[in-house]
């Protein structure tokens, strides 16, 4: 049995099995041309002995070959023969018909077509669902694409809150920037445009953060326009010149940026209370005596990290990676 | 500026203020380039390469462009444009001189220079302008070296984890971010350290 195929993709099976169809119809209809030019000739007699033998008395009436109709009762002649007559108009067009089967072919390649579309619209459909995205596809956690932000700024449950609505701002305006522009960036430097666009648009996020927040913009540090950083890797590409691409490409990257968001207060929220025992400078009840300060600094913050990566592997079940030496 | 000074950014950049270390500048490419040791390799000197020269340019964008007419907020999206101006010349000159080698040569100079470390240095160098433009450049050469020695030192504790096995939701980047944590409690112990110069 062979266990490793190479999977093709829907639509070029649709397009082989259409080209299969296609070029089956084309030979019948061929073959159904040839029948039809040519005699019938049924039971060639090999010998002229043969034919003598075979042959019908002249005096014996014809039998005719088609089978006729018992007249139904009430029944005209008149509309018998109209019957009849039809019947034998379409007779040879349909023998035409159910010889090259074009009908059943064509009806075929419809459904073939209209489940692989229906098929695609659910795939695309899924994945703007916003479960997978904060859980089994989370940019921070399972990914481990933008964790930088995190590691540094996420200090408290304020920081992460700036963290996150600056992450989504950046997102969702970085897509919607980029749909116009794409298709006339040269593959060579994609990346390029995509970190200067990003920072076209982390720049009056930034300045508007430190003029509404100047403390908690202070407290983020540097790792605040850092944020650009991450933004075009956050970015969904998938919907780009496709029908509802603009609502498609704005929810999607919304949805990616929900994702670092809830991955960003999780971990605020845990090292907030871990550091200083309060959430968004409010002590809480028993745990504001409880401090470790270990969290605050970079080896609390990456050994954070690791464990709620390691929470959601398990909560999206994870069953190892053949990088990591696991299947 | 004396040999005093340099010795100072020197320490700071290398052991003090890490940038892998301690200001956590490490994404996901970083982890990436510890595959092979050549990978590091090459991936820690393009890193060098960028945070040095992006901090002379920097420095003086900083120093004739945004201060003088007072647009500091504009700092981001400048120094973005700095640097993706630099690797676009990079990359232009490494397909002149090494064609055959122009895709690998992109990925390793887009990987380096748009990650964290680049970035990040360039607005730390900028903050604390006291050095000017040759004491910036000698902080970014300084700073490449430190993330080069991050990347050895962090090479070769995931070498003996080879030997180990961890639970399965730990193996990859989390057992290497535990790891890391665990150095940098060592690095913390070099925090006080300073080169007195008057």
């Amino acid at each position: 049995m062979k266990k490793n195929k190479q999977k093709t993709s829907p639509s070029k099976k649709h397009c082989a099995v259409k080209n299969a169809y296609v070029k089956s119809a084309v030979k019948s209809a061929k073959n159904a041309a040839k029948h039809l030019s040519a005699p019938k000739i049924k039971n060639k007699p090999a010998d002229s002995s043969s034919i003598k033998k075979h042959a019908k008395p002249a005096c014996e009436p014809e039998v005719p070959n088609k089978i006729t109709k018992i007249p139904a009762a009430g029944v005209k002649e008149k509309d018998r023969e109209k019957e009849n007559a039809l019947l034998d108009f379409f007779k040879p067009v349909k023998s035409f018909l159910r010889k090259t089967c074009v009908i059943p072919h064509l009806i075929r390649l419809w459904a073939i077509k209209r489940t692989s579309a229906a098929k695609a619209e659910k795939k695309i459909d899924a994945h703007l669902e916003i479960k997978q995205r904060v859980l089994s596809l989370n940019p921070v956690f399972v990914k481990f694409i933008a964790f930088v932000p995190l590691l540094g700024g996420a200090t408290s449950f304020k920081n992460g809150i700036l963290l996150s609505c600056a992450m989504i701002i950046n997102v969702v305006l970085l897509n919607l920037l980029l749909i116009p522009v794409y298709k006339f960036i040269p593959a060579k430097y994609r990346a390029a445009v995509l970190f200067a666009l990003s920072g076209i648009v982390i720049t009056p996020v930034y300045a508007a953060a430190k003029y509404l927040v100047p403390s908690v913009a202070a407290g983020c540090g540097i790792y605040l326009p850092l944020i650009a950083v991450f933004a075009p890797v956050l970015t969904e590409r998938k919907y780009f010149g496709k029908p509802r691409g603009i609502m498609k490409t704005a929810f999607c990257a919304f949805f990616n940026g929900i994702g670092f968001a809830a991955a960003t207060l999780l971990f605020s929220f845990a090292r907030e209370i871990i550091t200083n025992g309060s959430v968004y400078d409010r002590p809480l009840p028993y745990l504001a005596s409880i401090k470790f300060k270990f969290a605050a600094y970079p080896a609390g913050a990456f050994i954070l990290l690791a464990a709620f990566a390691a929470l959601f592997r398990k909560i999206s079940g994870y069953k190892g990676d053949e990088r990591d030496g696991e299947k | 500026m004396n040999s005093a000074q340099f010795s100072s950014i020197m320490v700071s950049a290398i052991l003090v203020q890490n940038l892998v270390i301690i200001y956590m500048l490490c994404d996901k490419n970083l982890f990436k380039a510890l595959a092979a040791p050549s990978t590091a390799a090459v991936f820690g000197c393009c890193v060098t390469f960028w945070t040095t020269f992006a901090s002379m340019l920097a420095w003086l964008a900083d120093s004739f462009i945004l201060k003088p007419y007072s647009i500091e907020w504009l700092s981001p999206v400048v120094f973005i444009i700095i640097i993706a101006a630099l690797e676009i010349a990079a990359e232009a000159v490494i397909s002149r001189i090494f064609p055959q080698k122009e895709k690998l040569a992109h990925r390793f100079l887009t990987g380096s220079a748009f990650g964290s470390a680049v970035f990040g240095l360039v607005l730390l160098n900028v903050e604390v302008n006291m050095r000017g433009f040759f004491g910036a450049a000698f902080y970014g050469l300084c700073a490449g070296i430190g993330y080069l020695a991050a990347l050895f030192i962090i090479y070769s504790a995931l070498g003996r984890l080879k030997f180990s096995s961890p639970p399965t939701v730990f193996k990859g980047i989390p057992i290497a971010l535990v790891t890391t944590g665990i150095i940098s409690l060592a690095f913390m112990g070099f925090s006080n350290i300073s080169i007195s110069y008057w």
